[in-house]
């Protein structure tokens, strides 16, 4: 953290640099990476050339860690230390578990902190872990085949996640080392990637059809606003339905009976399955395709499959896509003429029929010139080059909503909303509670998120518990509980009485997702350094950190000086002169807090030069040149 | 794009304190100030930059927020003016009005029996919006005269028929999820 090092907005301190920043799209059943590079993004590919890295990852005994196809080669032979789909657990509770069950068939172990680990022969893990090893591995493979370090990522997150998944995903991109420029929701990554962020307005069907989920979003796009007007979807609904449809109607001619249930011919199941899938990526090329497979010991099964046929076996599942479309126009208030673009996102988009019923619907041609798997990731590769400053002359603003109301639970187990869905984020509001018996000292606030009524119906996502307030008579203290949700949608909570001015200590106990002190643990266990080893680097780091701040502040002083009265200016030297008394100590948490506190006292300093750095890049521009 | 967060919100935009409002140049300000300061603007910078950023677009967008709705404008401007009041607990103490809000619930509910509820709910919203519009010509009126407790009055009024038609689109979207 460098204090006062004000680059000018929207430009890289140095301009000829090009800086090292991707876009990483966490998927349930794949993941990618992709960068830009001159001027065009692209995935990133392994060693071997494939790009879809398998979101699986396995942990064995010994401590290993494998990820990708390497792990899911073991998902059958090892299925409960092999995980798959936990972007289906992120930020999910305990009591979340029972809806996914079936889903993830895993052992989990209970634990105090309420997030659900599930036991492996490496030990317990949590979703966040999991996700971090495959965030790690993309990170790896980018910095290799980029030949540096990332200076930061966006990373993508489906649009109806709410504050404790999005939370979960950010920790997990902490525990992998990485700096999150911003979350993405995919859906406005797949419109960036087709530029529709550089029109005028418009509204933007996403249809998302992946192997085993289907999302429909409907965003607008106003004067550089990205609205996300409703979504919806199915977790349980894809492609791989249109294998099993296949594999069913094989096994059926061939007069097969098939007793899933005993599971007694695995490994036929396996072979069909595999057929099934090949059979289904032919069609969305040929008007037929042979089938050729070995159901018993004797002979192969032999059959063709016509385009015809297999339309007609799919066609209750694209159809129940279609009405989740219509619903999601309904709820935006929308006509389907009215949507002037369709972009096509996940793997299952490739099917002609598929793309045909879009067509149909929408009353126009799906955009699918982007390859579907890889679409949001190059989206959020663009986001990321903008964002790392790569193309200072590019405007860019991407303004996102709050996807879910956040509230308060009041009496009655009823929630009240204080921040409405669909608002632009960053937004803050602040709310006034009192106290309603004589002397209360403190006092506890439930913190939800959802558009229903009822607090069972909504997302526990914290309790506060507001302390310290000075003891009144009842309703004679004003505690004003300020919300903030920042950029990505993240919310943070600080609380202060209004009379006495005394600020109530806010404490977070996050319902779901983990602890900052547990994130913590997990970073200095990744670390694996002796405690020594930690203090002296922790000294050496304030110490560079100290130098770093001391020097920033005397150009600062040198150049913007007369922005500060005396008064101001006598406060800051006074901090400084702590700090350079503490930079000469061992006490790293002296420095550290010395740092801190030259920080705050200096935080209007910042914002006076914010301003006027920001009037500076103003200067002789008309504002019509920054729309 | 200074942004000064004492300032009040017309004063952040350079309007005066009027109810009518040029919206053409609210959404180009807005937007100048959003490319200024958004956190994207800031996402090479240090930690306290990023906070001051993110207070600052918070701060411009509630400000940019409130003077877009009517509804959230006409209060705003009157708590400007030292008229205070609780938009959630207050109603009009208007006796011909409240008689007429309880005339506009039978009609919600009545259209909601009847034989072709999505049509007369239809109706009943269009019917409202007109309404709305009717109270902002007034309000804009009293305000100018500075009959700022007849304006209470009719900022309460509009209040009533912002939820009343929030209650009707509920309907007609529970109708139209019963038809699929």
């Amino acid at each position: 953290m460098a204090l006062l090092q004000i680059s000018e907005p929207g430009q890289s301190t140095a301009p000829h640099e090009h800086k090292l920043a991707v876009g990483m799209d966490l998927g349930t059943t794949n993941s990618l990476v992709a960068t830009v590079r001159s001027g065009v993004a692209d995935t990133l590919a392994d060693e071997d050339g494939v790009h879809l890295l398998p979101s699986v990852v396995r942990y064995s005994a010994n401590g290993d860690v494998t990820v990708g196809s390497n792990a899911l080669s073991h998902a059958t032979t090892d299925p409960l230390n092999t995980l798959a789909s936990v972007k289906r657990l992120m930020g999910r509770s305990e009591r979340d578990l029972t809806a996914l069950e079936g889903y993830l068939p895993y052992k989990f172990t209970r634990h105090e902190s309420n997030v659900p680990r599930i036991d492996t022969a490496g030990g317990a893990v949590t979703a966040v872990e999991v996700s971090a090893e495959i965030l790690k591995h993309l990170r790896q493979r980018a910095e290799l085949s980029l030949g540096g370090e990332l200076v930061g990522v966006v990373i993508t997150v489906p649009a109806y996640f709410d504050d404790a998944q999005r939370q979960a995903t950010k920790d997990a991109a902490t525990l992998a080392g990485l700096n999150v420029f911003r979350l993405l929701n995919e859906p406005t990554a797949a419109a960036v990637a087709y530029g529709l962020d550089q029109k005028a307005e418009g509204v933007t069907a996403i249809y998302d059809l992946g192997g085993g989920t289907f999302d429909i979003s409907i965003l607008k796009l106003t004067r550089g606003v990205f609205e996300v007007l409703s979504t919806g979807g199915d977790t349980a609904l894809g492609g791989d339905d249109f294998d099993r449809e296949i594999a069913v109607w094989l096994l059926k001619h061939a007069k097969v009976e098939i007793d899933a249930q005993a599971g007694q011919d695995h490994q036929l199941m396996r072979r069909v399955m595999k057929e099934a899938r090949r059979v289904k990526e032919v069609l969305s090329t040929q008007q037929e395709a042979h089938i050729s497979v070995r159901l018993n010991k004797a002979d192969d099964f032999e059959i063709t499959l016509s385009r015809n046929q297999f339309e007609t076996l799919i066609e209750p599942h694209i159809n129940k896509t279609i009405a989740w479309c219509r619903k999601a126009l309904r709820e935006s208030g929308v006509e389907p003429t009215d949507v002037e673009n369709v972009v096509m996102v996940g793997g299952s988009t490739r099917t002609p029929y598929v793309r045909e019923k879009v067509a149909e619907f929408f009353g126009k041609e799906p955009l699918t010139n982007i390859d579907p798997d890889k679409v949001v990731a190059v989206g959020a590769a663009q986001q990321a080059d903008k964002l790392a400053g790569n193309n200072p002359d590019e405007e860019m603003l991407l303004l996102d909503v709050l996807p879910l109301s956040l509230g308060i639970e009041t009496m009655g187990e009823l929630v009240e909303k204080i921040i409405d869905r669909n608002t632009v984020i960053p937004v803050t509001r602040a709310q006034k509670f009192t106290t309603f018996k004589d002397g209360q000292t403190a006092m506890r606030v439930h913190v939800l998120q959802g558009e229903r009524e009822k607090v069972s119906d909504c997302r526990s996502l914290a309790t506060f518990d507001l302390t310290g307030i000075p003891p009144m008579v009842a309703g004679a203290a004003h505690i004003v509980v300020t919300f903030q949700v920042d950029a990505d949608g993240l919310l943070s909570v600080s609380a202060e009485e209004e009379s006495s001015g005394v600020n109530a200590s806010v404490e977070v106990k996050p319902s779901y997702g983990l602890t900052d002190i547990e994130i913590e643990t997990m970073l200095n266990d990744s670390f694996r350094h002796a405690k020594d080893d930690m203090q002296m680097r922790q000294l050496a780091e304030q110490q560079v950190e100290a130098d770093r701040v001391l020097e920033s502040l005397k150009s600062a002083l040198a150049k913007d000086g007369e922005l500060l009265s005396e008064d101001e200016l006598a406060k800051i030297e006074q901090c400084k002169s702590i700090l350079l008394a503490a930079r000469q100590g061992d006490d790293s948490d002296a420095i550290k807090q010395a740092i801190q506190d030259l920080e705050s006292d200096s935080e209007e300093f910042i914002a006076r030069r914010m301003n006027r750095s920001v009037q500076q890049v103003m200067k002789g521009h008309r504002v019509e040149e920054f729309e | 794009m200074n942004v000064d967060l004492t300032q009040n919100y017309f004063e952040l935009f350079g309007f005066s304190e009027k109810y009518i409002i040029d919206q053409e140049q609210l959404s180009e300000k807005y937007r100048s100030f959003q490319s200024a300061w958004h956190p994207d603007k800031f996402a090479n910078a240090n930690d306290q930059e990023r906070r001051i950023s993110v207070q600052t677009t918070a701060f411009i967008n509630e400000a940019y927020a409130t003077l877009k709705s009517d509804l959230k404008r006409s209060h705003y401007l009157l708590k400007l003016c030292d008229i205070e009041f609780n938009a959630d607990t207050e109603t009009s103490s208007d006796a011909a009005f409240l008689m007429q809000t309880m005339e506009l619930h039978e009609q919600v509910e009545d259209a909601s029996h009847a034989q072709n509820p999505l049509k007369e709910l239809d109706r009943l919203s269009n019917e409202l919006k007109a309404q709305q519009q009717m109270l902002i010509s007034e309000f804009t009126m009293q305000f100018e005269k500075r009959e700022l407790n007849v304006a209470k009055e009719t900022a309460l009024k509009l209040q009533f028929y912002e939820r009343l038609t929030n209650q009707v689109r509920k309907k007609i979207e529970q109708f139209e999820e019963e038809l699929l």
